[in-house]
């Protein structure tokens, strides 16, 4: 706890005092909202990417969490969010750590020379420029809300710098574990990785050698055994870090929360027939809305064709060739079909701002995810508009969603199974009422920060017996 | 390949003045023609080709000042009785031959590449000669199958039509834009003019073990590698090698980063070659554990290339583990044995522990391990020790090393010759990791060089590593070795590490080439000792040891 301690501006910290005696511009200070007094627990969360500069789910909930600590006069957040060269305009000159367009508590970590296989930086100037900053901050909590484009080493960095903070852990996906952009789902068949090896993950990755992945995993246990508490925010994932290693009364669940973008006003269907559907999301393979596209063309087949689906989302670029031909070719030849015949519609990207208007076109969320996904931040969304969700039955979404009570369930990855649930969906009367009425609410930020509280504090408490 | 010019001559003869300046007084009494004709065959064909009317000038001009009275061959033509006089060339005509290449490097190493169908006429000397004069002779040819000669002369199988041997001139020699090697076979001689390709001398070295990793023979590979290391240019190239390890390592550079306890239980030496990242996995692994602090870490780098990367992670690793850390950079790769023994000239404390960089504790309290076992056990179990190793799957890679002796058979035309092949072994590869006949302190033969432990006062007292090895291999067995018959048995002791052998550094072909010639080295330098009471699983010098289960 950092109790009584002198408040001083960053900027004045990191340089010499003749200097800053004359600063040419005053940094924001890093002191939250004007509060005063010895309780106040400064935290640090260190997030992949900034989400104003590059989307993403653990950035968002990062962003979120920030948000929601700065309401609470008790804790005061600072934010060190990442970039990786996407906005080379930010990485001023000889700068490695810098302020976030005149934000309070908000600062940049202009990552280079970073190792994606031992994620790791080399630069030793960015590395002293974290520890200066660590020492000048002196965070009470240290929250690192992913290892990538910082490093996986800089945990022992921050134990070492701040031996008595606490340091807190998130996972946001697994790639701690699977080497193989982190989603468990194997190369070789596509199938859902229930465990690493170090054979297995050569079958997935054949350049590197068995004995890489045993390197990897001591690398990362190493740096992780300095953590004093794992989190991540489904029940299923705790399960998959505990088998790989990480001790179980060290991690905990601490749900996804955000913002309430309904802003509480409802909506009723956006049909009669409750027949129409939406996918929210990356148009990248393990999201599998190629999987909606074979539903579709099966139930096409089948006769089947009063139902639309509307898709939104971006970077398709990132999809494997493959699925991305699959996509622009069925949306070509879904294009090629007169207004009334077709059934999918590709509305492009989207900001929050608009999730109220795509969200009132369609009666139904569709989820189809092929890997295990984390968590699904588009069901808590869908639950916002009132909007049921059709999931793949495994991972986060199984997890979160009951099957037939406040949702439903398919096989994973099988689009016959999707193309019945997407017609029974159309045609069984009350179902979508029976399921809207037992939506459970979208977990909110409040509901996130207050287990983070507790997260903090118990290890406030445990330092304290230590 | 070049054909061999017969028809003109390849250099004009310069008139030397300082020939005239032999005086008739000078030449001894004892000189004859006959034997020196004999002698130095290259003399028969500058007389055909009228650069000397006769040996006697040709003593005058050349002889007198190259001491070719004084040359063995030259002793040995007169105590023969100086054979018959030599035939005149004309009468014999070459040998169908092609030489390939000859490689140049600064430090005055030849290495030429050829092939020749002497099946009737032995090739029994190559000469290398620089306007005319003899610069360099060798009479150690090493053969090699040439598929490719056996084809261009219609020859099956059967004969090693390949050849190849190195000459050394003085360092310093300048290499020529062309140069001559003469060919003697039987009794008449071939020259080719040939234009060196000029290597350094590591690429000289890369080429050379290239090559004989990749010489192909009748027979078994090692056993016929050996008989042609032999009696060919084995020594040679182990000198040549020997002389660029001290070369590199006389120009080793020294940077220190991090803390410098007061207090050290141990320097940890580690050779790293081509794979920097060794470096930082090992500073994070190693560092968990307790009692680290009093462990300082020495890397040596093989690698120039790798210089700036070592540099930066050294002082990342200082930092985010708070390690003392000292590199050695070296100008070339000096080899393991050589790399090792600068390293440990420049390590702080008392304990040396030699640790190949794929080399990781499998338990966190090894620090503690250690020190608590060098400080409790008598210093005869602790002079030198290894300890067990694991693969990446868990299983034993390692507990102890013990010594076979094979024997291969050479057949050839002339002869069958029997050869002795050295392999060194490791108790309990692959065994279930909980085998405790290998787990427990015992001595053993030898321990592998990826963990040793040793008082340093002892390791430098043998000398440290033999430098005499190529690259790295065998250095870690001579060593035990040399400490057994200083009267110290190396042990192993129970500290586990994982050992993801042969991962911690590049491996090229030239590797082989250097395993090969290592093995004979180490063949030709312990197999009499291991032969004597040394062999097998349960040598008869550690009789009653019970060394394996």
């Amino acid at each position: 706890m950092s109790g009584a301690r002198k408040k001083k501006p960053f900027a004045k910290a990191l340089v010499p005092p003749a200097i800053a005696a004359a600063p040419p511009f005053e940094v924001p200070v890093p002191e939250g909202p004007g509060i005063e007094g010895p309780a106040r627990q400064r935290v640090l969360l260190v997030s992949l990417f900034h989400p104003e500069l590059t989307r993403g789910g653990a950035q968002q909930i990062c962003y979120e969490l920030f948000g929601e600590m700065k309401r609470h006069a008790d804790i005061e957040p600072i934010l060190l969010a990442s970039d990786d060269g996407t906005y080379p305009v930010l990485y001023k000159s000889g700068a490695r750590i810098t302020g976030f367009d005149g934000r309070e508590g908000e600062y940049m970590f202009l990552s280079r020379d970073y190792d994606h296989w031992w994620h790791k930086t080399s630069s030793r100037l960015l590395i002293e420029a974290f520890v200066e900053f660590l020492e000048t901050i002196r965070p009470d909590v240290v929250h690192f809300h992913h290892f990538l484009t910082f490093g996986i080493d800089l945990l022992t960095l921050t134990r070492r710098v701040l031996p008595e903070a606490r340091l807190v852990f998130t996972f946001h996906e697994f790639l701690a574990i699977c080497a193989a952009d982190g989603h468990m789902v194997r190369k070789t068949d596509r199938s859902l990785c229930m465990h690493a090896s170090p054979i297995r993950c050569h079958q997935c990755i054949p350049e590197r050698g068995p004995e890489q992945f045993l390197m990897r995993k001591m690398w990362f246990m190493r740096h992780f055994s300095v953590v004093d508490a794992f989190t991540c925010p489904s029940p299923f994932m705790v399960e998959h870090f505990t088998r790989w290693g990480i001790e179980a009364d060290k991690i905990t669940v601490v749900t996804n929360g955000q913002k309430d973008h309904s802003h509480g006003i409802k909506m009723g269907p956006a049909s009669a027939g409750h027949n129409r559907f939406g996918f929210f999301g990356q148009l990248v393979d393990v999201k599998g809305v190629q999987v909606i596209l074979r539903a579709v063309r099966i139930l096409r087949f089948e006769g089947f064709e009063d139902f639309v689906i509307e898709l939104n989302g971006e970077n398709l670029r990132y999809a494997s060739a493959a699925v991305r031909e699959e996509i622009e070719g069925f949306l070509q030849e879904e294009a090629a079909r007169s207004p009334e015949k077709r059934i999918v519609t590709y509305n492009g990207g989207y900001h929050v701002d608009q999730l109220r208007s795509r969200m009132s076109r369609v009666d139904w969320c569709i989820v189809p995810s092929i890997w295990w996904e984390s968590f699904g931040l588009v069901i808590s969304e869908a639950w916002m508009f009132g909007r049921p969700v059709i999931c793949s039955n495994v991972g986060g979404p199984a997890s979160r969603i009951r099957d037939d009570v406040d949702g439903l369930h398919f096989e994973i990855g099988n689009a016959g199974a999707l193309a019945a649930t997407i017609r029974r969906a159309c045609t069984e009367p009350g179902l979508w009422e029976r399921l809207t009425s037992a939506l459970p609410p979208a977990p909110s930020t409040a509901v996130m920060m207050a287990g983070y509280r507790s997260v903090y504090a118990r290890e406030k408490q445990m330092a304290a017996l230590a | 390949m070049q054909d061999h010019p017969v028809d003109e001559p390849l250099f004009e003869f310069e008139e030397d003045e300082s020939a005239s300046s032999v005086e008739l007084s000078e030449i001894p009494a004892a000189f004859d023609e006959q034997a020196y004709l004999a002698a130095f065959t290259d003399i028969a064909r500058s007389i055909r080709l009228g650069e000397c009317r006769s040996a006697f000038e040709h003593y005058l001009k050349h002889g007198a000042q190259e001491q070719r009275l004084r040359d063995p061959r030259y002793v040995e033509a007169l105590r023969s009785g100086a054979a018959e006089p030599t035939p005149a060339p004309e009468s014999s005509p070459a040998p169908p031959l092609g030489l390939d290449v000859v490689f140049a490097c600064t430090s005055g190493l030849y290495l030429v590449i050829g092939w020749i169908d002497d099946r009737h006429m032995p090739l029994r000397e190559i000469v290398l000669l620089l306007n005319g004069r003899t610069q360099a002779t060798t009479q150690h040819v090493a053969r090699c199958r040439r598929e490719d000669a056996e084809g261009a002369i219609g020859q099956a199988p059967g004969y090693l039509l390949g050849f190849w041997a190195v000459l050394q001139l003085p360092a310093g020699t300048s290499i020529p834009s062309s140069c001559e090697i003469e060919l003697y076979v039987g009794r008449t001689s071939a020259v080719v003019s040939v234009q060196p390709h000029a290597l350094s001398d590591a690429q000289l070295r890369e080429t050379l073990f290239e090559y004989l990793a990749k010489a192909a023979y009748l027979g078994n590979p090692q056993v016929e590698a050996f008989v042609q290391l032999e009696r060919g240019p084995g020594e040679a190239l182990l000198a040549f090698n020997a002389a660029m390890s001290a070369r590199i390592t006389d120009s080793a550079y020294v940077e220190r980063f991090g803390p410098r306890p007061s207090k050290l239980d141990g320097s940890i030496i580690v050779c790293l070659f081509g794979k920097p990242e060794f470096l930082f996995l090992q500073s994070a692994l190693f560092s968990a554990s307790l009692g680290c602090g009093n462990y300082e870490f020495v890397y040596v780098s093989n690698s120039p290339e790798l210089t700036e990367a070592l540099q930066r992670e050294a002082q990342i690793a200082a930092q985010i583990y708070g390690l003392s850390l000292t590199l050695v950079f070296l100008p070339g790769n000096a080899g393991f044995g050589a790399a090792n023994n600068v390293a440990v000239r420049h390590a702080r404390s008392k304990r040396i522990l030699i640790v190949n960089p794929d080399v990781f504790p499998r338990d966190n309290a090894w620090a503690e391990a250690h020190t608590r076992l060098v400080e409790s056990l008598p210093a005869d179990q602790t002079a030198m020790f290894g300890v067990p190793l694991y693969y990446d799957d868990g299983s034993l890679m390692h507990g102890g090393m013990y010594f076979e002796a094979d024997t291969g058979l050479s057949v050839r035309p002339e002869g069958i010759t029997p050869q002795v092949l050295l392999r060194v072994e490791h108790y309990g590869k692959g065994a279930p990791p909980g085998t405790t006949a290998y787990l427990r302190s015992r001595p053993v033969p030898a321990v592998t060089g990826a963990f040793i432990s040793a008082d340093r006062e002892w390791f430098e007292k043998l000398g440290g590593f033999s430098e005499q090895y190529v690259f790295g291999h065998y250095e870690d067995a001579d060593l035990c070795l040399k400490s057994l018959d200083q009267g110290r048995a190396v042990w192993m002791h129970n500290i586990p590490f994982w050992h993801l052998e042969g991962k911690g550094s590049e491996r090229r072909l030239a590797h082989e080439g250097g395993s090969l010639i290592n093995r004979w080295h180490f063949t030709r330098s312990w197999g009499e000792r291991i032969a004597y009471d040394l062999s097998g699983r349960e040598p008869p010098i550690f009789a009653g040891a019970s060394l394996s289960p």
